[in-house]
């Protein structure tokens, strides 16, 4: 790379340079005096190729002062060919652009792509050679660059394995390092582990404290308890005197009554007062046997009662049943009998009717009456040929008339028999059949029978038709009358064909007409209506017959006269039935009497006998207490129930003085079976109640002392255990464990990183030494020829070697100043041949490097550049104008630098 | 006989933790396991509680504890229990201090200074029902193998079961290259000795080293460390058929620490994704394996690898904040987040190969794994942790800090990484 042009509008001290159209040299000499603008413009050239830093138009010293941006371009050819235009301007941010023909790029910042290969700080550093870096490479720099030369093979992508190596063991340094300088992170926690420690020391004596403070407290409470129970025994002893003796002396008082009451479990039973129990037991039994003996007095009567109840009666109250369906029955058929009696009356009644309407119009009298003609008869039928004979009776009565008027011979009607006779005597048996049938008695049966067959032959007598009258003349009128008769005589047939088996009275059938109809009709119903009563009759004698034969057969039973009438029967059994029902009322009621007097005179008895054996017992019982005799019997049972109870009602007190008794005695019972003392004297008194008093004081200090360490053991408790301690000590361990081992993979891993880089550059340094040698023979016109590397080396890494000397010596004083720099400029352009091999090369800037130099070295030194210009651009800064004057014959252009150019 | 055999009880722990509640918690749920081992002795009408070694965890108690221990040990003697109590490393009977000093109830037999004792155990109405020969440790490096000092028992048919009761290293155990090989015995020798039933204490893992006889380790009985995950209890025994023992493993730790490892974080790139990722990694284990109901869960988060959030994970802020959230997501009573190995997301193969000093950091790492290289001039002094001085010790811890490095080396070497803790 060739710097061919450079235009600044303003940068740092420097404005409006231009180096003009005509490309720069490969050797260009920037003249002028000190604070000219030298640096400046070789800092102006490194902005070109790497960009503005410090990026900020406030923190860049090139930013010009007052108005106006740092700026200004550089015409570069590249070493492949080629020529770009860079610009840099530093506005509030830094801008930039990359012209390639007629591209333009925006650059922005960044650094040219064909300086990529060379960090800025190592074009700084070793690209930038200023006299002072001469002879001032720091160690780190020139470390870098070498790891960079050496180790990297100029690769950009990678940081020098020393680099790496040096923060990979700083890093580990900062966990841990042999030596204790510096912050080590792991000797803190250290620090820290050991104030655990110390923290945990604290803890276990806390631990210990804890312990003796509970063995303390526990020693306290101890003496506490034996001082209390001490106290307490003491104050049983006065208690004992004081409280429990008078109570001790109370139950002995009352153990001796109930002594003297022995057990009353034998007592138990006893009447509270024997004497009079016995005499009321006494009074008692008199009372219930008299009690006994009234009881059987009161049941004579009752007893008389039941013996006038006679089996006679007891049989009919036996059949009381029986009696009463058949009286119910007998009540129940009165209404029969009524009816029986009405119905006799009403068939009177139309017998008599019967009679008289037959008279009317039969022949015979009613009885002999044959009822099936008279019921069939068509009356309707009889009614319309009635109505015709009628008609052809008057006609023959007109024709008749008419002959009359012509021969006026009447013909005398043939008297009839005696219906009137027959009708009574129908009458007067209907009434003797009745009163048999009513009566039972078969005489009036017999006499009704004869009477009615008597009345029905009248009747037929009276009802037989006259004979005809023989025919007429031959007069019209005899015709008309023969016509008239024979249809009269037709109709009269018409009308006796109908009326042929009923003896209807000859003239009731000459003069027939409606009326007879009627009246037949009328014998229809009445007919009907006796068959009707009769039915009804024989129904209800039948009903009437079954009571009667029931309450014969019933008198029967009794004694009574079965023929008797059966309405006196029965009320002779009504009557029989409702005594022997009282009689029974009567000794049932007696009975029950008697029964309850029998118990009362049992019960009566019980009580006599319980009372006897109750006093009989309490008198054994008494003579057992008294030796036999039940009147002193009666004194011991007393005095010792007397005891019993003055025992019980001490007790009773002794409890109402004591609530607590159960208490004192087992606490009297306790001192009994120790066998202590029941009697001290006062001063024995005196003296254990300060003992009392005293063992009270020791109490409360015990009880204050154990209080203290109570509280003592509650802050102990309180504080950081050791185990706590340990747990945080472990953690510490656990971090530091793992931050040992994380140290020491940093630091062995620096360590491989050294050994790999060692070997790289071993197999790789020789190369660099031999261009170094190559540089320094130019430089110091063979005098020198190689520079020899090697870190192991006490007396320094480098040493120099040529031809005239037998052995290297070391790059150091007290080689000459000049020598040193002629060494160090060929280490450091052997660097910058090894940083871009192969790559752009960069221009190399250097300032004032050869002012130091004495004549000859200066010559062969700026020949030796002058060779370096042949692959690279080389810059070199002077404020000697001679140097740059021999710079010029050597092909350089001088830049004069402040003067305005 | 029936009995309850615990061991490792380690009362008094000092329990590491984040805070002096989650500390606090653990040095309760010690006692708390012990309780539950008294309540199992009285409710299953056991005769005897046997605590094989360890019932301490130092040389002495706190105040507090010990006056617990004593109401458990009176709470089993009033339920007719006999309490024997064989020392160990951690609580070893050759001094007046521990254990020896406290005031036992009568019911406690203890076996402490190396002496071995036959009790008698009986019933209720006091009728022997077995016997335990019980040795206890007298110092807290006793290198003897105790077991041979027991007395073979009487071999007599029908007698009643001879138990043996000891705190051991039996070499072939599960885990037992985490403790000390402190009386280490061997297990045939056990086996041979004659006893029905060895209860054994010192390997935290409850196992079962042999069936006939069952020589049983009962494991710790309350977790004390991620080392000790898993379910924690006690082995109740019934040995009334010689024959036939019956052998029962009761869960009664309350709290179980457990770790869950999440790789692979590459594609979390918010701590709520990473939340959930965890939260799900916590959840399958726990449908594997539930724990008992009420357990609380202490709780190791293991992040590794390539993660986005490395430079959040490096930063114990941010951690801690992420351990609060996930100890209520979890519903655990703490969660720990370790995530040292956590780098930036590199590519790391890219990188294999290169020509410089990363190329040869690499190489040199794959030739460590391999055994074709060693670090030198490295020494013990230059190590905060180191084990010992043994080189070969040291080899190998540098060799675990190297594992699984490469990733933050290229981080490192690439600039995104470094200088962030």
């Amino acid at each position: 790379m060739r710097v061919r042009r450079l235009r600044i509008e303003a940068f740092g001290r420097i404005r409006d340079l231009d180096t003009g159209p005509e490309p720069l040299p490969d050797v260009v000499v920037a003249l002028g005096p000190n604070e000219a603008g030298k640096s400046t413009l070789a800092r102006f050239l490194t902005t070109l190729l790497y960009g503005f830093y410090p990026a900020s138009r406030d923190r860049n010293p090139y930013t010009p002062w007052g108005e106006g941006d740092a700026q200004g371009s550089g015409v570069l050819h590249l070493d492949g060919g080629g020529c770009v235009e860079v610009e840099r301007r530093l506005r509030s941010t830094p801008t930039g652009s990359l012209r390639s023909g007629d591209t333009e790029d925006d650059l922005r910042n960044r650094t040219l792509p064909w300086v990529d290969h060379v960090p800025l700080k190592v074009f700084e550093e070793v690209f930038s050679v200023s006299l002072a870096d001469l002879a001032g490479l720091d160690a780190t720099t020139w470390e870098e660059i070498q790891d960079r030369l050496i180790g990297s093979m100029g690769a950009s992508d990678l940081r020098p394995a020393r680099t790496v190596a040096d923060e990979l063991e700083a890093e580990a340094g900062e966990l841990w390092r042999p030596s204790r300088r510096g912050n080590q992170r792991i000797r803190d926690l250290r620090a820290e582990s050991r104030a655990l420690r110390e923290r945990r020391r604290d803890a276990a004596d806390a631990d210990r404290r804890l312990r003796e403070a509970v063995r303390q407290r526990d020693e306290a409470r101890r003496l506490l308890k034996e001082a209390r129970e001490e106290r307490q025994r003491r104050k049983l002893a006065v208690a004992r005197v004081e409280r429990l003796e008078p109570v001790r002396r109370a139950l002995r008082r009352i153990d001796d009554l109930r002594r003297e009451a022995g057990d009353t479990d034998d007592l138990e039973g006893l009447p509270a007062e024997p004497d009079a129990a016995l005499r009321r037991l006494d009074d008692d039994v008199r009372a219930r046997a008299e009690a006994v003996a009234d009881a059987r007095s009161a049941g004579r009567d009752p007893q008389a009662a039941v013996d006038a109840y006679t089996d006679d009666a007891r049989r009919l109250v036996g059949r009381r049943r029986d009696i009463e369906d058949h009286l119910g029955r007998a009540a129940g058929v009165a209404p029969q009998r009524a009816r029986i009696g009405a119905l006799l009356q009403e068939l009177s009644d139309l017998d008599r009717r019967l009679e008289t309407t037959a008279a009317d119009v039969l022949a015979t009298p009613w009885s002999e009456v044959p009822a099936g003609p008279l019921h069939a008869l068509p009356v309707s039928e009889l009614r319309s040929r009635l109505r015709d004979l009628t008609r052809a009776r008057e006609d023959r009565r007109v024709a008749e008339s008419a002959l009359g008027r012509a021969t006026a011979v009447p013909v005398p009607e043939a008297p009839g028999p005696p219906r009137t006779a027959a009708a009574a005597l129908l009458a007067l048996g209907a009434i003797l059949l009745a009163a048999g049938g009513v009566s039972g008695v078969p005489a009036a049966t017999v006499a009704g029978v004869a009477a009615l067959a008597a009345g029905a032959a009248l009747l037929a007598a009276a009802a037989r038709p006259t004979a005809p009258r023989p025919a007429p003349g031959e007069t019209p009128e005899e015709r008309a009358l023969a016509e008239a008769r024979s249809t009269e005589a037709d109709a009269r047939t018409g009308v006796e064909s109908l009326l042929r088996e009923i003896p209807v009275a000859p003239a009731a059938l000459d003069e027939a007409d409606a009326a007879l109809a009627a009246s037949l009709e009328r014998l229809q119903e009445l007919v009907r209506d006796r068959q009707e009563r009769e039915r009804a009759l024989a129904g209800l004698q039948e009903d009437v017959a079954r009571v009667d034969r029931d309450g014969r057969g019933l008198a029967a039973l009794f004694g009574h006269d079965p023929d008797a009438d059966p309405g006196a029967l029965t009320d002779l059994l009504e009557r029989e039935l409702r005594r022997a029902a009282s009689l029974a009322e009567a000794a049932g009621a007696a009975e029950r009497e008697l029964d309850r007097l029998r118990r009362q005179e049992a019960r009566a008895e019980t009580a006599r006998a319980e009372a006897a054996e109750a006093r009989d017992r309490l008198r054994t019982r008494l003579a057992v207490h008294g030796d036999g005799d039940p009147e002193r019997g009666v004194d011991v049972v007393g005095r010792r129930r007397r005891a019993a109870t003055r025992a019980a009602e001490a007790r009773a007190d002794l409890e109402r003085a004591h609530p607590d008794l159960d208490d004192l005695m087992a606490r009297i019972e306790r001192a009994e079976a120790a066998g202590e003392p029941w009697t001290l004297d006062d001063e024995e008194l005196a003296r254990i109640k300060a003992d009392v008093e005293s063992l009270t004081e020791e109490i409360e200090g015990l009880v204050q002392r154990a209080e203290a360490m109570d509280a003592e053991v509650g802050r102990l408790e309180e504080r950081e255990t050791a185990d706590s301690v340990d747990g945080a000590i472990a953690t510490l361990d656990e971090e530091e464990t793992r931050l040992l081992r994380q140290r020491d993979r940093k630091w062995v891993l620096a360590q491989l990183i050294r050994t790999a880089d060692r070997r790289f550059r071993e197999q790789h340094q020789p190369d660099v030494m031999r261009r170094a040698g190559r540089h320094l023979a130019h430089l110091t016109g063979g005098r020198y020829d190689r520079i020899l590397a090697d870190e192991t080396r006490d007396d320094g890494p480098f040493h120099l070697r040529g031809p005239s000397l037998a052995d290297p010596i070391p790059l150091a004083p007290p080689l000459s100043t000049g020598t040193l720099e002629q060494a160090y400029l060929a280490l450091r352009l052997a660097i910058v041949d090894h940083l871009d091999e192969g790559q752009e090369r960069l221009p190399l800037v250097l300032d004032e490097v050869l002012v130091n130099w004495d004549e000859a070295r200066r010559s062969r030194g700026m020949d030796a550049l002058a060779a370096v210009a042949e692959t690279r651009q080389v810059f070199l800064f002077t404020c000697h104008p001679e140097m740059a004057d021999a710079m010029a014959s050597r092909g350089a252009r001088v830049l004069t630098i402040g003067s305005g150019t | 006989m029936r009995f309850v055999h615990v061991a490792d009880v380690h009362l008094d722990t000092s329990f590491a933790g984040r805070s002096e509640a989650v500390r606090q918690r653990l040095r309760e749920a010690s006692r708390d396991a012990f309780r539950r081992a008294v309540d199992l002795a009285v409710r299953e009408d056991a005769h005897a509680l046997l605590v094989a070694g360890d019932l301490f965890d130092g040389d002495r108690l706190s105040f507090q504890t010990e006056r617990f221990l004593l109401e458990q040990a009176g709470r089993l003697q009033a339920h007719g229990v006999t309490l024997v109590y064989a020392t160990g490393n951690h609580d070893p009977g050759g001094t007046d201090a521990g254990p020896r000093r406290l005031p036992w109830p009568a019911n406690v037999r203890l076996a402490a200074d190396g002496t071995p004792a036959r009790i008698a155990v009986q019933d209720r109405t006091g009728t022997p029902v077995g016997y335990v020969s019980a040795i206890g440790h007298a110092t807290a490096r006793e290198r003897e193998d105790l077991s041979r000092r027991l007395p073979s028992p009487p071999r007599t048919p029908g007698g009643l079961p001879e138990v043996a009761l000891l705190h051991t290293q039996v070499h072939s155990s599960q885990g037992a290259e985490a403790h000390h090989a402190y009386a280490p015995s061997d297990l045939s020798w056990l086996v041979r000795a004659g006893y029905d039933y060895w209860a054994l204490g010192h390997v935290h893992i409850h196992q079962i080293l042999s069936q006939d006889p069952p020589v049983v380790y009962a494991g710790c009985l309350q977790g004390r460390t991620h080392t000790d995950q898993g379910a924690r209890g006690a082995a109740l025994v019934d040995l009334s058929n010689r024959s036939a023992p019956l052998i029962t493993f009761r869960e009664l730790a309350p709290v179980r620490w457990e770790t869950v490892r999440v790789g692979d974080l590459s594609e979390a790139d918010s701590l709520d994704l990473l939340e959930r990722r965890v939260s799900a990694a916590w959840r399958n284990a726990r449908e594997e394996d539930p724990g008992a109901a009420g357990t609380e869960w202490m709780v190791r988060v293991v992040l590794d690898g390539p993660s986005p959030l490395w430079r959040e994970l490096r930063a114990e802020e941010d951690r801690n904040v992420l351990a609060a959230e996930l100890t209520a997501a979890l519903g655990a009573l703490d969660v720990v987040v370790h995530a040292d190995r956590v780098h930036p997301v590199v590519p790391v193969d890219v990188h294999r190969g290169r020509v410089d000093a990363l190329g040869a950091c690499l190489s040199l790492l794959d030739e460590l794994a391999a055994g074709r290289a060693r670090l030198g001039a490295l020494d013990a002094a230059d190590l905060a942790g180191a084990p010992t001085d043994d080189p070969a010790a040291v080899d190998a811890y540098v060799r675990r800090l190297l594992d699984d490095v490469d990733g933050e080396v290229v981080a490192r070497f690439l600039g995104l990484d470094g200088g962030e803790r």
